[in-house]
């Protein structure tokens, strides 16, 4: 590479994004050109100083200064402020209305909070409300919007059908990347615009918005829209291990990736979070992400809670359907920290387990009444599909119930497959207390056919699932401890207790100060940006000052945008610290829209 | 205007205000100037309205003012002089936020104003451009914002980074890159 190239790469790619061989050439040219390295070393010292966050009253400040410029005999241009009435209040729900053929509820909330025009009298907000009249509603939301927009979010109420959809993707992804991304955003916002009851605003009318370090839940608010749905790219560094994955088989790789989050506007609470990485991308794929994630957003959005544990429980006890289904909809009935669980199928032994995620912790005690845990009964102990008895029994760990005791340990004891009776065992772990359940599991712990584990690093045989079972929460911990510590194990091993577990028990794991030392010492010893940040993202519980000066620098430049994240995760527990508060508050202006969030939530923590 | 169609200004610019005081601070380097920047440039786009066209992103319009304020030099009276870094803001801003050590903290005063010098000494637009470079805008929201086609923006960019290490060396008192060369 000559300087002209040199500096094309680098001024067009963030660090992050560059590829191996462009690095070396680089890096190469600067050992034979003084200038262009001494330049980039100058610029890379600026590039570096930190800026403060805005003052607390600039906002104040600068109403005021154009309060006082606007009472100033006008020799200004008088317009209309168009973009008002178009970007602002054109997000008002009356064009789906009439789209989509029916009114979303709060329509005319929503549109009086949407419409913001400079001069109201001539350029009215397009405003539709049902019953109501439009002239009318505009002119009330233009005298009032202002002062309801002044006050805290909390102060009114945002429309909870509206979701503002902000597409953000990462500028350092490739053309193709970038063209599966605009197509996962198309599709998305097809699938939530035709989806009833749900308004929808997105393109145009959010595009002032898009790449403002404001939270995304910030710019819904400003819209009064009740959802934020931010659609972005994965981090480069997952891509890049997913294509030298893929290659390692041989394999070409189409890159795209979407990551979906669905945000709650008044708390920043994120309600659906779904990621797709598809190296082998075709549009269809994404009709498919978009039509799943609206399925989602729609469960999340249109039905309370109470709603969605009715519909769950109607599902369980509806013997009309299939038995797996029956099964699935178990898991619905749950709640708490999700985790990854290793799994095994029914193809035989495998080098790396699969997983199952979004296994849910806790049992949503009150959901598994009797009818429901006799459904479960039914479904773990005499459905034909395997599948249905093995997640019965998962899904009802944690649940004391005797009746579902007394068929756990039939089925531990005699059903044919070892899938079924390693999850009825792992499930008789939360009961070991119950009488007759600790003898059965040691009589499957001593006698059980099923010797090897289908995954040795992960699944366990059903004796060694029966012996875990047998283990009280205080040795599991421990055993997950002695791995995070065990130098003998690769990063990745050594790391996996912290996001993974067999069953839920003793997870998510708290670190003792030695196991949190050896996960920062992986955590900085790696250059694996994921490896990083999930070290990071274990040591969210724990805090320790000796790791505080890394995480900040990882915060402040680290260019995985996984691994600034986890570090403003991990510095939630340090927000006493003024020199913290201020490199999170900094971190609030990061280009990803990831790294705000998990600032912003670990600022809250104070 | 009336006080009204001020308080609809205010809340199309407020999502935006935390990146143009961010832009701002790049360009002044200190607190004071870029609160003044901003109120600036606020004040120069609420007048220049009718120049934002429907349709048209707010964030990039805002920058482009600001970009083209500062260039113009409107307020190089208050923006030029040569602060010392303690009169630069709070400690709040300084660049390390473990504690340093007295020595470090030494360093990095005394680097930091080697660095503040060098960059008076750049050409305004010079500055305008490493500014958003250093902000993390792209090549092409830099060309937007500054108006400039990207070819030409790339050469300038390559020789602000130039400009920016040779006034660096000369405050370290070291001399240019090529009179180095020279003497090897």
């Amino acid at each position: 590479m000559n300087c002209e190239e040199v500096n094309a790469v680098l001024d067009s790619r963030s660090p992050g994004a560059l590829t191996l061989r462009q690095r070396q050439d680089i890096d190469r040219h600067f050992v034979s050109c003084a200038h262009c390295r001494a330049a980039w070393a100058a610029y890379g010292e600026l590039a570096a100083l930190t800026v403060p966050p805005a003052p607390h009253d600039l906002r104040s400040r600068v109403a005021a200064a154009l309060a006082a410029r606007a009472s100033r005999p006008a020799g200004a241009i008088r317009r209309s402020l168009v973009v008002g009435s178009v970007v602002l209040a054109g997000a008002a729900a009356a064009t789906l209305a009439v789209q989509y053929g029916r009114a979303p509820r709060d329509l005319e909330h929503s549109s009086a909070e949407l419409a913001l025009s400079l001069e109201p009298s001539s350029e009215p907000a397009p405003v539709t409300a049902p019953g109501g009249d439009p002239a009318a509603a505009g002119t009330e939301a233009a005298d009032s919007a202002p002062e309801r927009a002044r006050s805290s979010a909390s102060e009114y109420p945002l429309d909870p059908y509206s979701v503002v959809v902000l597409a953000m993707p990462n500028p350092a992804i490739d053309v193709e990347g970038a063209a599966a991304f605009a197509e996962c955003h198309a599709q998305v916002v097809q699938e939530l615009s035709a989806a009833v009851d749900l308004n929808t605003i997105a393109g145009e009318r959010v595009a002032p918005y898009v790449g403002s370090v404001a939270p995304a839940e910030e710019t819904a608010r400003v819209l009064g829209a009740g959802t934020a749905l931010v659609l972005t790219t994965a981090d480069a560094a997952t891509i890049e291990r997913v294509v030298t994955l893929r290659a390692s088989l041989g394999l070409e790789s189409r890159i795209g990736s979407c990551v979906a989050e669905l945000i709650d506007a008044r708390t920043g609470a994120v309600l659906v979070d779904a990621r797709s990485v598809r190296p082998d991308w075709q549009p269809e794929h994404w009709q498919s992400f978009a039509v799943d994630l609206v399925e989602r957003i729609a469960a999340a959005k249109l039905a309370d809670p109470q709603t969605v544990l009715a519909e769950a429980r109607a599902k369980v006890l509806d013997a009309t359907l299939g038995d797996a289904e029956r099964a699935l909809a178990v898991a619905q009935l749950r709640q708490g920290a999700e985790y990854s669980e290793p799994i095994a199928t029914s193809a035989g032994p495998m080098p790396r387990p699969l997983l199952q995620l979004g296994a849910s912790v806790e049992p949503i005690l009150a959901a598994f009444d009797d009818a429901v845990v006799a459904a479960i009964v039914q479904l773990g102990s005499t459905s034909p599909v395997v599948r249905a008895r093995e997640s019965a029994w998962r899904h009802a760990r944690g649940v004391r119930h005797p009746q579902l005791v007394a068929a756990l340990m039939t089925s531990l004891e005699r059903d044919a497959h070892p899938n079924v009776r390693r999850a009825a065992a792992l499930a008789l772990g939360y009961l070991a207390d119950e009488p007759g359940v600790n003898a059965a599991l040691t009589r499957a712990a001593e006698q059980d056919s099923d010797v090897t584990a289908p995954i040795p690093c992960c699944v366990p045989s059903v004796r060694g699932a029966a012996l875990r079972a047998l283990s009280s929460d205080d040795e599991i911990r421990a055993a997950a401890l002695r791995t995070v510590q065990d130098a003998s194990l690769s990063d990745e091993e050594r790391l996996r207790p912290l996001t993974d577990s067999l069953d839920g028990r003793a997870f998510p794991l708290e670190l003792d100060d030695g196991a949190a030392r050896a996960v920062f010492a992986v955590g900085a010893g790696t250059a694996d940006p994921l490896l990083r940040s999930r070290a990071w993202n274990g040591l969210r519980l724990t805090r320790n000052d000796d790791f505080a000066r890394t995480l900040l620098a990882d915060l402040a430049a680290h260019p995985a945008e996984a691994v600034r994240t986890s570090a403003a995760g991990a510095l939630r527990l340090y927000v006493d610290d003024a020199g913290v508060r201020a490199a999170l508050e900094r971190a609030r202006g990061d280009a990803s829209v990831n790294v705000r969030r998990a600032a912003q939530a670990a600022l809250a923590e104070d | 205007m009336s006080g009204h169609d001020a308080q609809r200004f205010t809340m199309l610019i407020e999502p935006h205000l935390e990146v143009l005081f961010r832009a701002a601070y790049r360009l002044a380097r200190n607190r004071a100037d870029a609160d003044d920047l901003v109120q600036e440039t606020c004040i120069r786009a609420f007048l220049k309205i009718g120049e934002l066209h429907e349709g048209q992103s707010v964030k990039p319009w805002l920058l482009r003012v600001m970009h083209n304020l500062f260039v113009d030099g409107v307020r190089r009276a208050r923006l030029a002089p040569i602060q010392h870094p303690s009169d630069r803001g709070s400690s709040e801003e300084s660049t390390a936020s473990a504690e340093p050590s007295p020595e470090a903290s030494a360093y990095t005063t005394q680097r930091e104003e080697l660095i503040h010098r060098a960059w008076l000494k750049l050409d305004r637009g010079h500055r305008a451009l490493l500014a958003l470079k250093a902000e993390g805008y792209s090549l092409a929201e830099i060309a937007a914002i500054t108006g400039l086609a990207s070819e030409a923006l790339t050469a300038r960019l390559y020789r602000a980074r130039q400009s920016f290490a040779r006034h660096l060396e000369a405050e370290q008192g070291l001399p240019p890159i090529k009179e180095m060369e020279i003497a090897r």
